[in-house]
C-alpha cells in the first residue's frame, strides 16, 4: 500500500484531530532521542520512563495548543523536560521556592542562548565551556540549552533557585572572560 | 540559520541511544541541539534502538490514552461500591446524564414553586410522582441503551440490567424530590405522602412496559394518576385541600403500597420481555 | 475444514408481525464455516438472523444453537456468551468514539476487568483497520468505517457463532477483500451466518448457501450447486432475445440471457448469480442491479 510520509507538522495537526495512528507515528519518531536526552539529565530510569509516558500523553491531549511555529521536535522537548521536572517533584526532590526577578533573567538567557548555540555548532565556545566546573556547566545547560527558568533548573538539579542564579552569573563572568 | 549539511555520525547516534550518559558534555550538547532540527538523524537514532523497547513504550502510552474518562456519576457509583463495569452501564442511562438530571431538578423545582404559590402541598404531591414515572420509562426505552441492537445480543442485557438501572433512577429521583420537598410550606408527614404513590407509578411503568410500548405505558399511567387524584378530590366535595384528600390519606398510602407490590409481581412475571428486542412497528 | 455436525439447527421456524408472515416454516442446518443467507430485501433474512442471534423470539418451531435452546432464559444466556452479532442497523450513539462503543459492548459481554477488556477492544479495532481513528466520534466516521466498528464489536471474545446482517454493505471493494481475509483468519472454526444480496460475496466467501424468498427456503447447498441450477440455461448473444426470461447487457457490450436457449446459442458457464436469478426471477434481478450500483 502506497502511503505518503507525513511531516511532523502534519502529524501534530492529525493528533489534534484525534488521529491515534498519527500519535503512534510521532511517538515512534521521537521517543528514542527524547528518552536519551532525558537520561542525560536524570540517572533514574524509572523517572525518565514515566516522564516520557507523561510527555506523549500530554501531546495527545494538547496537540491543539501547538502554535504551528518552529519545530515540533522543540515543542515536544519543551514538554518532556518539564514533565521530567514534574515527576522529580512528585517523587520528593523539592527545592526551596524563591520568588525573584525571573523576567529579567529570561532576557539575559535569550542572548546567552543564541551565543552558546552558535558556539556549540561552530565549536567556538566548546573550549570555554569545557573549562567550566561541572556544576556551572550543568546550570548553563539547564537554563540556556534546555530553556528552563531558574526555579525549574533548581528542581532538575536539586539546588535552590538562588544557587542557580549565582552559578549562572559566575558562569557568564567566566565565559565572557574566556571569549574576550 | 542552521547548518543542515552536517549530520551526526551514525555510530555516535547509536551510542547516544544506548548509553547517553557516556558522552562528554560538549559532544552531547552539540548532538542534542542538532537533533531538534534534523529529522534524518532522529530517524537514525530510532533505527539504532531496540524495536521491542519502542513498542513497549507505545503500549504503556496507548493504555493511558485509551482510558475513557469516567463520568461524574460513574465515579460516585464506584465510590459507593458499584463495580466499574456496572457503573458504566448505569451511567449510560440517558435519564441519569446531564440533560436528564437537569430535567428532573427542573420538574421538582417547578412542582415546589406551584405549591408555594398555592400555599398548599397539593400541587407538589400530585406532580412529584410523575417525575420518577417518566425517568424510569426513559431508562429502559429502546433508545436508552447506547449499544443499540448489538447490545441486545449480549449476556448482560435483560431484566437484571433494567432493574438495576430503575433502582439507580428511582434512588436519584427520590433524593432530588426529597430535597425539594423540604421547601414546602408545611413540613408535616403530608410532605412525604408522595413517596408511595411515586413508587407505585415507577413500578407500574416497568410492569406496563413489559406489555406495551413505553410511550403508551407512560401516557396511560400518568393520565390514570391525574384522573384518579382529581376524581377523588372532586367527589369529596372540593372544599378540602388536595393534600388532605383520600388519595394521600392512610387508605391512599395502603392502596399505593398494594399497587406497588402488584406492579412488581407483574413486572417479575413478564421479565422475559426485557431480554429481547421490543416488539416494533 | 468444516465438520459435518450441525452447530445451528432450525425446524419449522415461524414468525409473523401482525398480519405479515416473515418466516413460514423454515428448516435449515448450519455447520462451522461460512454460511450465506441470500435473498432480496423483505425475504425474511434479517428476521431469521435476529431469531438466531437471540434478539427476537420465534413464534413457533424448534431451535438448537451450539447445543442450547435459546427460547429458554438459561439457553439464551449461554448462547449469548458465545455469540457475536452485527445488526443491519447498529444504531450507534454519535457522540461515542469507536473505542468507547466497542468498550461499552465489551462490558455488556461481561468483560469486567479494564486492562484485558481494553486489550481486546484494541485487538478487534486493529483487525478491522480502525486503529488510527478509534478515538474519533462515530459521527465523524464514514459509512464504511461505521460498518467496520460494528464488525469489530461482533468479533469481541472470538465467538463460536458469528451472526452478521449485511456485513459488507457500504464497504468498498478493497475493504470487502479485507473482510474476506478477516473471516478466513479470525473466524476459522466458528460458525458464521451472514446475509447478503451480493452474489459475488457468496461465491467468494461461503461454503454453504441458503436462498430465502418470501419467508421460505428455496435452496440449500454449495455455491457451485446453486450456480449449477442454471446449467445449460445461460447464453450470450449480440442482441437481446425476446424469448429469454431475463436479459441484460454485460460490461463487454454483449447481452446475457437466462431461460430456454434457442438452438445454436452460445452457452456459457453459469455463475452463482445466474443460479440465484433462476430462483428469484425478475424481481430479484431488479433489486440486485439497483443495489450493486
Amino acid at each position: 500500500m502506497g502511503v505518503t510520509v507525513r511531516s511532523d507538522q502534519d502529524l501534530l495537526a492529525a493528533v489534534a484531530d484525534g488521529d491515534r495512528g498519527a500519535l503512534r507515528e510521532l511517538h515512534d519518531r521521537h521517543v528514542v532521542w527524547v528518552s536519551a536526552r532525558l537520561r542525560r539529565r536524570c540517572a533514574d530510569r524509572d523517572v525518565v520512563d514515566e516522564a516520557v509516558q507523561d510527555t506523549f500523553v500530554a501531546v495527545w491531549k494538547g496537540a491543539g495548543r501547538w502554535d504551528g511555529r518552529g519545530e515540533p521536535a522543540a515543542w515536544i522537548w519543551g514538554i518532556a523536560i518539564r514533565r521530567l521536572i514534574g515527576v522529580l517533584r512528585t517523587r520528593g526532590r523539592w527545592s526551596r521556592a524563591e520568588a525573584a526577578a525571573e523576567a529579567t533573567e529570561s532576557e539575559i538567557m535569550v542572548t546567552a542562548e543564541d551565543q552558546v548555540l552558535v558556539g556549540v555548532e561552530h565549536g567556538d565556545l566548546a573550549g570555554a565551556l569545557r573549562d567550566l566546573s561541572p556544576e556551572l556547566r550543568a546550570v548553563v545547560q539547564a537554563t540556556v540549552l534546555d530553556g528552563l527558568t531558574s526555579r525549574e533548573a533548581g528542581h532538575l538539579l536539586g539546588i535552590p533557585p538562588g544557587t542557580v542564579k549565582t552559578r549562572m552569573m559566575r558562569a557568564r563572568i567566566q565565559l565572557r572572560g574566556a571569549l574576550a | 540559520m542552521t547548518n543542515t549539511d552536517w549530520h551526526a555520525p551514525p555510530d555516535l547516534l547509536a551510542r547516544f541511544a544506548h548509553n547517553p550518559a557516556a558522552l562528554d558534555d560538549m559532544t552531547a550538547a552539540s548532538v542534542e541541539a542538532h537533533l531538534v532540527v534534523c529529522a534524518d538523524c532522529r530517524g537514525q537514532m530510532t533505527a539504532a534502538a531496540s524495536p521491542a523497547l519502542v513498542t513497549a513504550s507505545w503500549d504503556a502510552i496507548a493504555d493511558r490514552i485509551d482510558q475513557p474518562r469516567p463520568a461524574l456519576l460513574e465515579r460516585v457509583l464506584h465510590r459507593i461500591g458499584v463495580g466499574r463495569g456496572l457503573g458504566r452501564l448505569l451511567a449510560a442511562t440517558p435519564a441519569l446524564q446531564g440533560a436528564g438530571l437537569l430535567a428532573i431538578c427542573v420538574l421538582a423545582a417547578g412542582a415546589v414553586v406551584l405549591s408555594l404559590t398555592a400555599d398548599a402541598e397539593g400541587p407538589f404531591l400530585v406532580l412529584a410522582p410523575l417525575v420518577p414515572l417518566a425517568a424510569v420509562a426513559a431508562s429502559f426505552a429502546p433508545a436508552a441503551d447506547p449499544a443499540g441492537e448489538a447490545g441486545v445480543a449480549t449476556p448482560m442485557h435483560g431484566a437484571g440490567l433494567v432493574i438495576r438501572r430503575a433502582i439507580a433512577v428511582v434512588g436519584i429521583n427520590f433524593g432530588v424530590l426529597g430535597a425539594a420537598a423540604l421547601a414546602l410550606p408545611d413540613l408535616g408527614p403530608a410532605a412525604a405522602a408522595w413517596v408511595l404513590p411515586a413508587l407505585a407509578l415507577a413500578l407500574g411503568t416497568l410492569a406496563l412496559g413489559a406489555w406495551m410500548r413505553v410511550e403508551v405505558a407512560v401516557a396511560v399511567l400518568s393520565s390514570a394518576w391525574l384522573l384518579g387524584v382529581s376524581s377523588v378530590w372532586w367527589l369529596a366535595g372540593r372544599d378540602i385541600p388536595l393534600a388532605d384528600s383520600a388519595t394521600f390519606s392512610v387508605t391512599g398510602q395502603v392502596t399505593a403500597l398494594a399497587a406497588a407490590v402488584a406492579a412488581a409481581t407483574i413486572a417479575a412475571a413478564r421479565r422475559d420481555h426485557f431480554a429481547t428486542l421490543e416488539a416494533f412497528r | 475444514m468444516t465438520s459435518s455436525i450441525s452447530t445451528v439447527t432450525v425446524t419449522g421456524l415461524r414468525k409473523r408481525f401482525g398480519a405479515t408472515v416473515a418466516l413460514d416454516g423454515i428448516d435449515a442446518a448450519f455447520t462451522p464455516g461460512v454460511n450465506g443467507l441470500l435473498g432480496p430485501n423483505g425475504a425474511g433474512k434479517t428476521t431469521m438472523l435476529r431469531i438466531l442471534a437471540t434478539v427476537l423470539p420465534a413464534d413457533d418451531g424448534r431451535l438448537e444453537v451450539l447445543g442450547d435452546d435459546p427460547s429458554t432464559g438459561g439457553g439464551r444466556l449461554t448462547v449469548r456468551r458465545r455469540l457475536g452479532y452485527l445488526p443491519q442497523e447498529p444504531g450507534f450513539h454519535r457522540h461515542f468514539s469507536g473505542f468507547e462503543f466497542v468498550d461499552y459492548v465489551a462490558i455488556l459481554k461481561e468483560w469486567a476487568d479494564r486492562k484485558p477488556r481494553h486489550d481486546e477492544v484494541r485487538r478487534v479495532l486493529t483487525l478491522v483497520g480502525l486503529e488510527a481513528v478509534m478515538h474519533k466520534r462515530i459521527g465523524q466516521l464514514s459509512g464504511g468505517m461505521r460498518r467496520r466498528v460494528g464488525i469489530a464489536q461482533a468479533l469481541l471474545g472470538r465467538p463460536d457463532l458469528l451472526v452478521l446482517d449485511e456485513p459488507t454493505a457500504g464497504l468498498d471493494p478493497e475493504q470487502r477483500l479485507r473482510f474476506r481475509e478477516l473471516l478466513g483468519t479470525e473466524a476459522s472454526g466458528a460458525t458464521v451466518l451472514l446475509s447478503t444480496h451480493q452474489t459475488d460475496d457468496v461465491a467468494a466467501l461461503c461454503q454453504h448457501v441458503v436462498v430465502l424468498l418470501a419467508g421460505q427456503i428455496r435452496f440449500t447447498g454449495t455455491p457451485t450447486e446453486l450456480a449449477a441450477l442454471a446449467s445449460g440455461r445461460v447464453w450470450l448473444a449480440g442482441e437481446r432475445d425476446p424469448g429469454a426470461d431475463l436479459a441484460w447487457i454485460t460490461g463487454e457490450g454483449r447481452v446475457r440471457h437466462i431461460g430456454e436457449p434457442p438452438t445454436g446459442a452460445q452457452l456459457v458457464e453459469p455463475t452463482v448469480e445466474d443460479g440465484y436469478l433462476i430462483l428469484a426471477g425478475r424481481d430479484a434481478h431488479a433489486n440486485s442491479e439497483a443495489l450493486a450500483s
